[in-house]
């Protein structure tokens, strides 16, 4: 058995700071259930995508001298995701916000709906929307296929 | 017959095949400014520096300057990075020198293939008669543009709506 080097994929239950999967360090990956969860009641084969995405992300920068950025790439490269556009709902508040996503490997487009852990003011939105920030966190709630093109 | 001299065959060969290699598919640098972004009217371009994937942005894009033959007025470049959002005000003031490469023949659609075909100007194409977006040539783009200074407004005629 080749043991050069080993990643470790963590499950947890929900987790509001991330969407579906995400690095926690080199070697290391945490996968959101109740996201992955919403992402099979689309289509199953997206779970099964994030799930390849994290291990083979997990595996490589685990590696000596490979970062978690360069692992990523690795990872784009074959299970790949690429999101869009973050988009609120009407409102003085925001209280959900869709986002477009591609499974690059199946060439399926996506829709994830997501609940804010806590509103915010559309104007506090706004501001983020012209000066950039780090979206605030939430949780995906559904999932819908979106037909290409 | 004797070949006299190999050397600068070998050398014409070389520029031949460079010259081809660049023509179909190596990145190259052009500069030039952001005239239109790819978005719906209350999308917003907000980076997650968690996401398990990258984000792709479609810029449509006019050109200063272009180290090719056929310069073209317009080009769309698909953005596809892990980087912090260039910020709206950026775009709306800034003249960039994009490293970029021609969509391979079989991705040539992808500048159009996402989720909105719809283009809201800039400050930097507010003031021109911006091109329907299909007709554009298609480029990709993963590093992050340079800023080399502040543009200004383009002029022309008044907007008129970019969405196919």
């Amino acid at each position: 058995m080749n043991k050069d080097a080993t990643g470790t994929l963590s499950v947890v239950g929900n987790d509001s700071s991330f969407d579906f999967e995400k690095s926690t360090g080199k070697g290391a990956n945490s996968l959101d259930r109740s996201d992955l969860n919403a992402l099979n009641g689309a289509d199953k084969r997206l779970s099964g995508e994030v799930i390849a995405h994290a291990a083979v992300e997990s595996y490589n920068s685990a590696k000596p001298g490979v970062k978690v950025d360069q692992a990523h790439d690795l990872a784009e490269g074959f299970f790949g995701f690429k999101y869009g556009l973050f988009t609120p709902n009407w409102g003085t508040t925001v209280n959900t916000l869709s986002l477009n996503w591609r499974a690059t490997r199946l060439n399926e487009n996506f829709r994830a709906h997501m609940k804010l852990v806590t509103p915010i003011p559309m104007a506090t939105f706004n501001q983020m929307r012209k000066e950039g920030g780090t979206p605030p966190a939430r949780d995906v709630t559904s999932v819908e296929i979106v037909p290409n093109k | 017959m004797t070949m006299r001299n190999p050397g600068a065959i070998a050398f014409g060969l070389c520029l031949a095949l460079g010259t081809a290699a660049y023509a179909s598919d190596e990145s190259f640098t052009a500069e030039g400014v952001v005239v239109a972004v790819q978005k719906a009217k209350d999308d917003a371009r907000i980076a997650d520096p968690h996401s398990m994937g990258d984000i792709v942005e479609v810029w449509m894009v006019y050109f200063d300057k272009w180290p090719r033959t056929k310069k073209p007025r317009f080009i769309l470049i698909e953005y596809t990075h892990h980087d912090p959002i260039v910020r709206d005000r950026e775009l709306d003031s800034t003249v960039w020198r994009f490293e970029i490469s021609p969509a391979p023949t079989e991705q040539s659609g992808t500048c159009m293939s996402w989720w909105t075909q719809t283009f809201v100007p800039t400050a930097m194409g507010a003031n021109q008669k911006l091109p329907p977006p299909k007709e554009l040539g298609c480029f990709l783009m993963q590093k992050r543009p340079i800023a080399l200074r502040s543009g200004k407004k383009q002029q022309g005629n008044p907007i008129t709506p970019t969405t196919q």
